[in-house]
């Protein structure tokens, strides 16, 4: 089996720790952004390096979202990241349920809460002995946790095997800044930061350009014709908005 | 315990007694009308004296089971939940093996039980577990729907509006499927490479005799046209006292569960 990928000299990326509730909001906010440009960056990797996808592709981008977050990070700053994500997607299915939506079945994601105990388990299986208390305080079924090792053993030798690759031949300079919006300087810095960083690490087969941009949605999307993920400016003031 | 493992998984999980035409609460997707097994050309019986609705779905859950299999045996790289890309792969096989009526006909049977499943699962009020391995039956469903339709968006446009498909995810369903049946055509060239062959064997059954066991050996003997495996596997038709289906890693083996077979007839009743 390839972990090999985990334990590569990567390094580990530092967050600065909040100490009062406006930094809470923030950490929420970044925490956020964070986990979606991984996603996002998962959709680019699967598009870009070929990654043959045998079950459903949203699903395959939440997965490596976690496992940057578990291998980037060190452990009180994966935790936190890890708990802040989850509350993004807790907080968008309790938002569904306050405006009396059912979770969307038919939707191309999975419904928020499943996305939610997918983040958890892996999150937890990637190390259990250390993760148990997340797991509990998170409320991960007991059924459901025996088998989250292995799930995460099965992500990431998939995905490892992948980031290997894209590893080889770093640092790279593959991975473009494009458009980053003026008026979300802290988002712009975040990912200005964030794509430095992933160039450190990996060099893609092709170009891939990251935007920060107005796009009349609270989303985020990677768009294959041109090889371009664009975070919206409008996802930022929505993750304020959840925060609170 | 005998059935420890992530690959050991349920195909239909729960009992589901259908309950055509409820009216959830809970449950607001359009209901289509259509999505019973009521029409007698489900109800008709094949040669081996199996209604069509239960063959659909036994083939469906044959293929999802061997999707676990060959992510076992082929060491594939699965890079989201196991679930879903088994049911996937059930249905890039249905598209892959059978002409257009039979494809269809599969995909109403199919639908109607995994319908019946989320009729069963909104019926329990608290609303479908979320923390599942599986996703539920809804998703699944939608799912499924989706990758048909995807497969050929031309000629099954009637199929994604009777099923209740949205717009707003039928306009992906068309890459969805593409994307995932790239992916799992490669494998199957693969496993085709060195066909026919005799990989795959039936072991226990109860009653040789019985429709479920005979459309079992039939479908076993189709597979082996197409597919040699890594490993010799058994294929049996056991009682395991739940309604189940497993693929069993070591040593290998695809059991279908008679409990499975007479919950499907009863759906159809």
């Amino acid at each position: 089996m390839k972990l090999g990928w985990l334990s590569a000299s990567l390094g580990l990326w530092l967050l600065s720790v909040p100490a009062n509730a406006q930094d809470d909001t923030t950490a929420f906010i970044e925490a956020n952004l964070l986990a979606t440009l991984y996603h996002e960056l998962g959709h680019a990797l699967i598009d870009i390096e070929g990654v043959p996808i045998y079950g459903q592709e949203e699903d395959a981008a939440d997965v490596l979202s976690i496992l940057l977050i578990d291998a980037f990070y060190e452990e009180e700053d994966a935790v936190a990241l890890a708990y802040d994500t989850a509350f993004g997607f807790l907080g968008e299915a309790e938002r569904s349920k306050a405006q009396g939506l059912a979770p969307a079945y038919w939707d191309v994601h999975g419904p928020d809460e499943q996305r939610y105990f997918n983040l958890v388990c892996l999150f937890y299986g990637a190390d259990p002995d250390e993760r148990d208390d997340v797991a509990a305080d998170l409320g991960l079924p007991d059924d459901r946790a025996e088998y989250c090792p292995d799930e995460f053993d099965q992500a990431n030798a998939a995905w490892g095997a992948i980031l290997d690759e894209i590893s080889a031949g770093a640092p790279g300079n593959t991975i473009l800044l494009g458009e980053l919006d003026a008026d979300y300087s802290e988002a712009a810095d975040l990912i200005r930061s964030e794509v430095d960083l992933l160039n450190e690490d990996f060099a893609l087969s092709a170009e891939l350009t990251v935007h920060l941009a107005p796009c009349g949605e609270p989303n985020a999307f990677y768009d294959p014709g041109t090889a371009e993920i664009t975070m919206c400016s409008e996802y930022v003031d929505y993750l304020a908005e959840l925060a609170r | 315990m005998r059935f420890g493992s992530i690959v050991l998984v349920t195909a239909l999980a729960v009992p589901a007694p259908l309950i055509a035409g409820g009216v959830k609460g809970d449950y607001v997707r359009p209901r289509a009308t259509i999505v019973t097994p009521d029409d007698s050309a489900a109800l008709q019986e094949d040669e081996f004296g199996l209604s069509r609705f239960v063959a659909s779905n036994i083939r469906e859950t044959i293929y999802h089971e061997l999707a676990h299999l060959l992510i076992d045996q082929l060491e594939l790289p699965v890079f989201g939940p196991e679930e879903f890309a088994a049911d996937l792969f059930a249905a890039v096989m249905i598209n892959r093996l059978h002409n257009e009526d039979d494809t269809i006909a599969i995909t109403y049977d199919v639908a109607a039980a995994y319908d019946a499943g989320a009729t069963k699962e909104s019926d329990r009020g608290a609303g479908p577990a979320m923390w599942g391995v599986h996703g539920t039956d809804q998703q699944r469903y939608y799912n499924f729907v989706c990758m048909m339709y995807g497969a050929n968006p031309e000629e099954r446009d009637d199929i994604a509006r009777e099923l209740g498909l949205p717009d707003e995810r039928a306009e992906t369903c068309a890459d969805e499927y593409a994307l995932t049946a790239r992916a799992w055509g490669e494998v199957l060239d693969r496993v085709g490479e060195n066909a026919p062959g005799t990989s795959l064997k039936m072991d226990w059954v109860l009653d040789p005799d019985s429709p479920l066991t005979r459309f079992v050996k039939a479908e076993t003997a189709r597979l082996n046209e197409i597919l040699t495996l890594p490993r010799e596997t058994s294929v049996s038709v056991i009682p395991c006292e739940e309604i189940n289906a497993y693929y069993d890693p070591g040593p290998p083996e695809i059991l279908i569960c008679t409990e499975l077979g007479e919950h499907l007839a009863d759906l159809a009743q």
